[in-house]
């Protein structure tokens, strides 16, 4: 049905000016891979001259700008609008939209920018805070969906005697982000629009945890706790643990931060 | 080309029983789109408005056809069955708006989401249910689906005309209550259609007896946009097949004037509702749409005001009750 191509190029014009600008150039060539019908053509032909489909390209843009600054708010104001333009924009022309699901849309622009900000995405990429900011709004993102309580979280724990054998994990609900800056002030100020400056590089941990079906809390923890915890979360289990380490895990055990795994 | 045929007698009796059945449903007077920075507005503000419309989409995740087996497609909401409780509570009736249906989509038309809005129909009793005329969802060639986000015009033509006419019958066939579909907003145009956008209209109610809801704001966006009288359009549709309007406001930028859902009405939307009701005698509700981002510019009061202006010119203008 050649209706479904029609819809598709319409859409592709809407959502990709690079495509557009080949359609009004060469609109035979950028027109000629598709199986469209005499009238067809004519009509995106058309369509490429007026002016309106600009605006579908705004209103386009706009919504799925509007999905990310919902959330991932801070991160949207730490990237400020040249950051937004390299990094947002290329996000879009690798990645067309597929959801009207805000979630699901934050998450997967943090899937695809985190390793690129990690590596200093072009100039935008030394902003020291992006990076640390963008993986807690994902954390908090992740926690804050229904669906991950389909699993049912591990029950409370007893230690016992010894940990041999027995590997401590971080609870499938929490989550570690190490941040060179307080988050407190770093995620404080950008959630109020301004840009948190002069802040001294230190050692914290945020810890952010899924406390029912979509509800997230998240704090401080002091270092000693969040290096313990951020290494539970690592791909290398850590120990062995000297005794007081070992009292540590215990303690964090029954207080639901880790959980024993048979290692 | 443009179509030969008249359009169908109204006098068949499956055509008088739908049009008795539009004429018959309950009149609810002003209502409210629901966003979820509304919440409270909603539950303090009961006596400002008639009935509360809802997304139904906003209240579940749609996992997509190819959620596991194991686990429901729909995931909804912990706290929907609270909120929506407490407005029945309120004794708000609930109609339903859905955004998800993708009815113009060419090569995509999903059964399971016509189950699911006939499901939350049965479970909160929408004395009618609608979505929009239009696409927004498409589906590539991997398989993975697309989405536009916002609501694509379809070509006004005999074969969109068949195709829209089949898929609205099914979901009437699976969703007892009456169906409206929402005439679009379009910044660009689509040369030689074969009707012009109300006779479209015309004949595809009048086909399968489905029922519209006319968005002013939409209408006079288009107007405002393409250089006619909203008239040129009003004028030649069967204003008796109407039976919720929409309201809402916009703002210009770049010399384009948006569907922005932004604030109150403009006057030429007030002035079109005050023409329009005396003609569309199946008006069951009018409802006043603004965006959620957009609500605390205008504030409670605001919007207060801008449903007691349409519930005034409901009153005066509208049908008798």
């Amino acid at each position: 049905m050649s209706l479904a191509v029609f819809q598709h190029v319409l859409s592709r014009l809407v959502t990709s000016p690079p495509f557009r600008a080949q359609v009004a150039e060469s609109p035979a060539e950028a027109l000629a891979p598709f199986d469209l019908t005499g009238r067809e053509r004519g009509r995106l032909e058309a369509i490429t001259r007026d002016s309106g489909l600009r605006t579908g390209t705004m209103i386009h843009r706009s919504f799925r700008l509007s999905m990310l600054t919902n959330t991932l708010p801070c991160t949207c104001k730490a990237l400020g609008a040249e950051g937004i333009k390299e990094i947002v924009h290329a996000y879009w022309l690798e990645q067309p939209s597929r959801s009207l699901l805000y979630v699901q849309e934050g998450l997967r622009f943090g899937a695809w920018a985190l390793p690129r900000l990690r590596q200093g995405l072009g100039g935008i990429g030394g902003n020291p805070l992006l990076p640390e900011v963008l993986e807690a709004e994902v954390a908090m993102l992740e926690l804050s969906r229904q669906e991950i309580w389909d699993t049912p979280p591990p029950p409370p724990q007893e230690t016992g005697d010894t940990l041999e054998g027995l590997v401590p994990r971080l609870h499938p609900y929490l989550r570690v982000i190490r941040f060179r800056r307080d988050p407190d002030v770093v995620m404080r100020e950008l959630g109020a629009g301004r840009m948190p400056e002069g802040l001294p590089e230190g050692e914290h941990y945020l810890l952010v945890r899924s406390t029912a079906p979509g509800k997230v809390d998240f704090g401080q923890a002091p270092p000693e706790a969040g290096r313990v915890l951020y290494a539970c979360a690592g791909e290398v289990p850590p120990g062995p643990f000297d005794e007081e380490g070992e009292e540590r895990v215990r303690e964090m055990v029954e207080e639901g931060f880790l959980v024993l795994v048979r290692g | 080309m443009r179509d030969n045929l008249t359009a169908p007698s109204s006098s068949s009796s499956s055509l008088d029983h739908r049009g008795d059945r539009l004429s018959s449903l309950p009149r609810l007077g002003v209502g409210l789109s629901y966003q979820g920075t509304l919440r409270d507005f909603v539950l303090e503000h009961p006596q400002s408005y008639d009935f509360l419309e809802i997304i139904p989409d906003m209240f579940w995740v749609d996992r997509g056809p190819a959620a596991p087996e194991a686990q429901p497609r729909y995931l909804e909401s912990v706290d929907a069955p609270d909120l929506l409780g407490r407005v029945r509570d309120l004794g708000k009736p609930l109609i339903g708006h859905s955004i998800g249906l993708s009815i113009g989509s060419a090569e995509l038309f999903d059964p399971a989401h016509v189950e699911q809005v006939a499901s939350w129909q049965r479970r909160y009793g929408f004395p009618w249910h609608s979505d929009h005329l239009s696409f927004n969802r498409l589906e590539e060639h991997t398989g993975e689906s697309l989405d536009i986000g916002f609501t694509m015009p379809v070509p006004y033509d005999e074969e969109v005309l068949e195709m829209l006419a089949s898929r609205v019958e099914h979901v009437q066939s699976r969703n007892p209550a009456p169906f409206l579909l929402e005439n679009n907003v379009y910044y660009f145009r689509i040369p030689e259609q074969d009707l012009s956008e109300a006779e479209f209209l015309n004949r595809l109610t009048a086909r399968t007896g489905c029922g519209l809801l006319l968005d002013l704001h939409n209408v006079h966006v288009n107007a405002t946009n393409h250089g006619f009288d909203p008239w040129e359009f009003l004028g030649d549709l069967d204003l008796t097949r109407v039976v919720e309007i929409h309201l809402g406001g916009g703002f210009s930028l770049d010399g384009v004037y948006l569907d922005a859902h932004s604030g109150p009405c403009p006057d030429e939307v007030w002035k079109l509702l005050r023409e329009v009701l005396p003609k569309a005698p199946n008006v069951k509700g009018v409802v006043f749409e603004v965006f959620g981002g957009y609500f605390q510019g205008m504030g409670a009061e605001g919007v207060i005001g801008e449903l007691a202006k349409a519930r005034e010119i409901f009153a005066t203008a509208g049908p008798a009750a």
